[in-house]
């Protein structure tokens, strides 16, 4: 076989099959999750984090007379 | 007469995501919030979304849904990223381990994380400080 046509058959399509798989690791992944900027609007629906999983919105009993349980913390603003 | 299983597989499909985190971050934040609240006994919490107009109010509301009882052990770390301020609010036995000293250096700490933008790396550096201060849990001796 002519060498030409032994460059193109052995060198040339397992480029081309490797560059195509290479283009398709270069798309995005659909969970991907957008940076967080300072300042931009948070549109997220609200998350509550804790390690017991036992909270839970009292909504059967809203209190007629609000309980205080807060004794004390910080607040901060930036 | 059909014969055979009926399949109970379903597709799933990649969610959208709830949190602008990625699972690294949630899983690290998660990993400290459950160190914290099992090294100190105080039942730590973060929440992050709206406040609504009076942060400090609704923040204390969030507190005391957690339960009369609960809510004594309960310190909650509200952070309301888009209206830029952030909330914590100790309860009764909560308060006595970590001190407003304490919880005024952590939203220090929070603060200068989230000028950056960096939300989780705020909140875990947080956790562990307040983790240092609140110590380990009290031990109850019976009196013999």
């Amino acid at each position: 076989m002519p060498v030409v046509e032994t460059v193109l058959i052995y060198v040339l399509i397992p480029a081309a099959i490797y560059g195509v798989i290479a283009l398709l690791t270069l798309l995005p992944k659909s969970t991907r999750v957008a940076r967080y900027r300072v300042g931009q609007p948070w549109t997220y629906e609200p998350v509550w984090w804790s390690a017991t999983g036992e909270h839970r919105q009292q909504e059967s009993a809203p209190a007629a007379e609000p309980v205080r349980t807060a004794r004390g913390g910080a607040r901060g603003n930036w | 007469m059909p014969a055979g299983r009926l399949s109970i597989a379903r597709i799933v499909k990649p969610q959208p995501p709830t949190v602008p985190f990625t699972p690294v971050q949630l899983a690290r934040l998660d990993e400290t919030i459950n160190l914290a609240t099992h090294a100190t006994g105080i039942d730590f919490s973060i929440y992050l979304g709206d406040l609504g107009r009076d942060t400090r109010s609704r923040a204390e509301e969030l507190h005391a849904s957690i339960g009369p009882v609960a809510a004594s052990d309960a310190l909650l770390i509200a952070v309301s990223p888009g209206q830029r301020v952030v909330e914590v609010v100790a309860g009764d036995e909560a308060h006595r381990r970590v001190s407003d000293r304490a919880c005024k250096l952590a939203v220090m700490a929070m603060i200068a994380s989230f000028k950056e933008g960096d939300l989780i790396g705020g909140l875990i550096s947080a956790l562990r400080m307040l983790t240092d201060q609140a110590g380990s849990p009290p031990r109850h001796v019976h009196p013999d």
